[in-house]
């Protein structure tokens, strides 16, 4: 073959099985169309495409290397990467591909093409190649990713097998030396780089490197394994190496020897013919046959004439001539390969003439490099080894190991040298088999060693480290609740039981701190709550209701109103950005300040201003509040009011509700020196303003919907002309706790309610009295409530309503509310406006709530508390409130109907 | 509460003046005791009666049963609207015969 179809058949074979296999890994990871399709066809499709690829490497870029037959003739073997299709499927995709290429490539390598002595061999490498593959992608790395040189020295573990397996299925070992000898090493080469260069590929393409890498240990053990896995391997090698040459190197000098020894115990005996020539013919005769492995050889020379001469220096000669004749005898083609001579071309006997005249009539050799002669006696004879370099044209360079000794026939008083030679190939031949056999085998045996430590130490530290790690990492990341459980080892069982231990106090701890946190922020919940007023206003000229669940304990929002001399009356909304204790801190601070402030500023406008300044004074923490301002004017009915960044509260003019805008001005807290802008707005009778905080409108529901201004407009549309303020806000607080049920309320929830009724006589409309809480009291008690609503010309009717709810609501504060306690006493307060009356009812005893008890029907048909069921159904609304250890229930019965 | 009574052979008819709750409950209670058991027909005029509470309820639901152990017949007449709307929210206006 010539180099350049050598060279070119060594590019295809890396080519190819690289483009085939880098197109099919992208295709089968990148085409839906493929990926839609089933398993087990997709499978079909990835085996035979690598077996196409196996053959078509195997046939069409392998090698073919003629060598000398067992049987002496010259023959030829394809030798390719035929296993390389079938390993690449198998470490780049599921397992049965892999399985199915190297059956169809197995089939077609062992039956189309078995006809040469390495397709038993090839076929077992490639049944192996699909084992060692999928070994490598579920055993060794579990599915993971493997690393370029990983995969890469599969294929060496694959060759060196394949070439195991040639040794044993070749016919003679010279055989397979022949060949491996030319290819082991380019073939070895070719897939180990035609493997690295897809999955390098694969890695740029898919970004697959790993930045933490030497990090882990694994990937630290895996590395100091191979690291000492190759250099066992290079040492067994150089040492066996080293080990087989210097042995054959002494069974050749053995050889030699005892070769020499006899042909000198041969001739020595021989019977003495009468003349020197009969005797030196018997001689030749003895020799010439003599084999000396397969290509060594004896020569016989005669020493008398002076045909061997050390040239220069003591014995062993450097040099040594042989003059024309001398040379009596040796095995003729052994001798003829040295020089040059071809076999067979001349039946003459007589060789060595030939030689000498093929020669010129002078034949050197060379002798350099000469090993320590060892002067060992046969009979008085000195041998002496050497090696002898030949300074030949044609077998120039090719080196020899040779013995010589002398011998001294005494009857014709002539000297005879006895020469024998071995050539320095046929000494190494045996070595190198020998070698690499052996350090194949030691390949195979490292890599399984290898992949066999490495995926022990993972799977008894390696994982267990790594759940240890992840289960820290659990735990850092909060949960607390891991438990870890490592039973087969001590260590590992000792460190899980100490990190439950030490998970177990932490949790503890951090449960009596959480403990304690959660009072704390239980009682600054209470405090803010007590901050805001509980007890509102209801006026001859105005009612206010206001409410606030808070999300987090204790959350940024408030609510205040501030009655005023000159019949002013001042309302504030207002949130802190931020929820927590840091919001309800800055809260407690804004709210106190505005209200100091209200005591000595009539405008809200000036006092934001004010506020402004003063909140960004040391504001570090960066909190901001929103706040709407307004000045009430009961008597004229004007509200001026001011708005720092908050959403515009509604308002209702004529039964028609919308949003009040305004002039907007920035939130509190943010820059100082700010000017805020005022608005000023007439109510009339009747007139209604729901502030609230954006906890309102921003309440989200389970789907994730925003509760919104929209639907906060129609649900106060809603909510009938005849809707106090009270009524209003707890419809609105059940919508939106409706709204976001199944939900963690997110924001604090806010509302408040004003509702103007027009300048009023100051002295209608209120009156409280105490009662002991007898039975004697309860129609004392109705009499006052009567008698107090006489004034306002109100519907008898609804009188009586009132005065049955009451009723009820007194026979339960009397029979129940003080239990055996005689001093108890209730206090009732009348408050009647234009549109509503309401009837409030206190007392300190046990708490009840009337508004939470049952008045279903019981399994009797009998209703359960039918007194309070009676004294609800009688009016429009009820409230109760426990304020300062008080029940306080309130009545409210609308003027009109709606 | 004023309670006045007439009676007609086995007819009975209490006129009830006034509020009708916890405090003359008992009363009514009293003055229903002391009516024969041969009383055939008992009528409740609630002309004039403003309000009934859950304890005067309980004093009809007791007459009521007791008249039906007799076999007799319990009447109430002109109840007003808050009357009636007692007896409706309740459910009294199911069984006691209303006229």
């Amino acid at each position: 073959m010539a180099g350049w179809e050598i060279a070119l058949r060594i590019i295809a074979t890396l080519v190819l099985p690289y483009v085939g296999a880098v197109l099919a890994y992208l295709f089968a990871h990148r085409s839906l169309k493929f990926r839609k399709l089933p398993k087990i066809v997709r499978y079909i499709i990835e085996g035979v495409f690598f077996a196409a690829i196996s053959i078509g490497v195997g046939y069409f870029c392998g090698a073919e290397i003629t060598y000398t037959s067992s049987a002496g003739v010259e023959a030829t073997v394809r030798f390719g990467t035929t296993a390389l299709g079938v390993y690449l499927a198998g470490v780049l995709f599921d397992w049965p591909a892999p399985l199915i290429a190297a059956g169809i490539t197995a089939l077609f390598r062992g039956l189309i093409n078995f006809n040469d002595i390495i397709s038993i061999a090839v076929v077992f490498t490639i049944l192996f190649s699909a084992g060692v593959s999928i070994l490598l992608k579920y055993l060794v790395f579990r599915k993971e990713k493997i690393r370029w040189y990983y995969a890469a020295l599969g294929t060496t573990l694959i060759e060196c097998f394949n070439n195991i397996m040639i040794f044993v299925f070749a016919t003679t070992t010279i055989e397979a030396y022949q060949i491996l000898q030319v290819v082991d090493m380019v073939v070895l080469l070719t897939e180990f780089i035609c493997v690295a260069a897809v999955f390098i590929t694969l890695d740029l393409l898919h970004h697959r490197f790993n930045k933490h890498l030497g990090r882990k240990i694994s990937n630290k053990v895996q590395r100091w394994i191979f690291i000492s896995t190759v250099i066992a391997t290079i040492g067994l090698a150089v040492g066996s190496y080293f080990l087989t040459s210097n042995k054959s190197y002494r069974d050749a000098k053995e050889d030699l020897f005892l070769t020499m020894e006899s042909v000198y115990n041969d001739i020595s005996p021989a019977k003495k013919e009468s003349t020197v020539e009969e005797y030196e013919m018997k001689l030749r005769s003895l020799v010439s046959n003599r084999h000396l492995q397969s290509t060594g050889f004896v020569v016989l020379i005669n020493y008398d004439e002076t045909t061997i001469t050390p040239e220069v220096g003591p014995f062993p000669p450097h040099k040594i001539k042989i003059k024309p004749g001398s040379v009596m005898s040796c095995k003729s083609t052994m001798w003829s390969q040295v020089i040059g001579y071809t076999p067979g071309t001349t039946p003459d006997p007589e060789v060595d003439d030939y030689i000498l005249k093929y020669n010129n009539g002078l034949t050197y050799l060379d002798l350099k490099n000469h090993v320590t002669p060892i002067s060992e006696s046969i009979d008085s004879t000195k041998i002496n080894f050497f090696t002898l370099t030949f300074d030949n044209s044609i077998e120039k360079g090719k080196l020899f190991l040779g013995c010589y000794t002398t011998y001294h026939d005494n009857q014709f008083k002539k000297d005879y040298g006895i020469l024998t030679v071995l050539s320095d190939n046929e000494i190494n031949l045996n070595a190198n088999i020998i070698s690499r056999a052996l350090i194949y085998s030691e390949i195979v045996a490292f890599i399984a060693l290898y992949a066999v430590v490495y995926v022990l130490i993972t799977r008894i530290v390696v994982n267990k480290i790594r759940n240890v790690n992840t289960a820290l990492g659990q735990i850092m990341d909060g949960d607390i609740n891991v438990h870890l459980e490592i039973k087969d080892s001590e260590e590992f069982e000792e460190l899980s039981n100490d990190i439950n231990l030490a998970v177990g106090a932490l949790k503890n701890y951090g449960e009596e701190i959480n403990r304690r946190i959660e009072d704390d922020l239980e009682l600054a919940r209470n405090i803010q709550y007590n901050s805001v007023p509980l007890i509102f206003p209801f006026e001859n000229e105005f009612e206010i209701y206001a409410t606030m669940y808070t999300a987090k304990e204790v959350g940024g929002d408030f609510y205040d109103y501030l009655k005023l001399p000159n019949n002013r009356v001042m309302i504030l909304i207002a949130d802190v950005s931020g929820k927590g204790i840091p919001a309800s801190l800055h809260m407690m601070r804004a709210k106190t300040l505005i209200k100091s402030l209200a005591h000595t500023m009539e405008k809200p406008e000036e006092m934001l201003k004010i506020a402004n300044n003063e909140l960004c004074y040391q504001n570090k923490a960066g909190l901001f509040v929103t706040a709407w301002l307004g000045i009430l004017n009961t008597k004229t009915g004007m509200l001026d009011y001011a708005n720092a960044g908050h959403c515009a509260p509604l308002y209702r003019h004529d039964g028609q509700w919308s949003y009040l805008k305004g002039n907007k001005n920035f939130v509190l807290g943010g820059f100082d020196g700010l000017n805020y802008k005022p608005n000023q707005i007439q109510l009339a009778p009747g007139d209604m303003i729901l502030l609230y905080t954006d906890g309102v409108t921003e309440a989200t529901s389970k789907d994730e919907e925003l509760f919104g201004e929209e639907r906060l407009l129609k649900a106060v549309q809603e909510s009938g002309v005849n809707t106090n303020s009270e009524l209003l806000v707890d419809k609105i607080c059940d919508l939106i706790n409706k709204f976001q049920s199944g939900v963690n309320q997110f924001d604090d929830v806010t509302l408040l309610s004003v509702r103007y009724f027009g300048a009023r006589d100051e002295s209608a409309g209120k009156d409280d009295i105490d009662f002991a809480a007898h039975f004697g009291n309860i129609s004392t008690a109705v009499n006052f409530i009567q008698h107090r609503l006489m004034p306002f010309q109100i519907d008898p009717k609804y009188v009586n309503e009132i005065s049955l709810a009451a009723n009820e609501i007194i026979d339960n504060i009397v029979r129940y509310a003080y239990k055996d306690n005689p001093n108890g006493a209730f206090h009732i307060k009348v408050e009647v406006n234009e549109f509503d009356v309401l009837i409030t009812f206190t007392d300190s005893g046990v708490p009840f709530d009337p508004t939470q008890v049952r008045t279903g029907k019981n399994v009797e048909g009998e209703r359960e508390n039918l007194g309070i069921f009676i004294a609800k159904k009688s009016v429009d609304g009820v409230r109760y409130r426990r304020i300062n250890n008080q029940n306080v229930f309130t009545l409210i019965k609308h003027r009109k109907k709606d | 509460m004023k309670i006045t009574k007439k009676v007609n052979g086995d007819e009975v008819v209490l006129a009830i003046e006034g509020r009708l709750d916890t405090s003359t409950a008992p009363e009514l209670e009293s003055a229903l005791g002391e009516i024969a058991p041969t009383t055939k027909k008992l009528t409740l005029d609630f002309e004039n009666l403003e309000y009934v509470s859950s304890a005067g309820l309980r004093v009809l639901l007791t007459a009521q049963k007791t008249m039906n152990a007799h076999n007799g017949k319990m009447v109430v007449k002109k109840a007003n609207e808050v009357v009636r709307d007692v007896f409706d929210v309740t459910g009294f206006s199911s069984f006691i015969a209303l006229e």
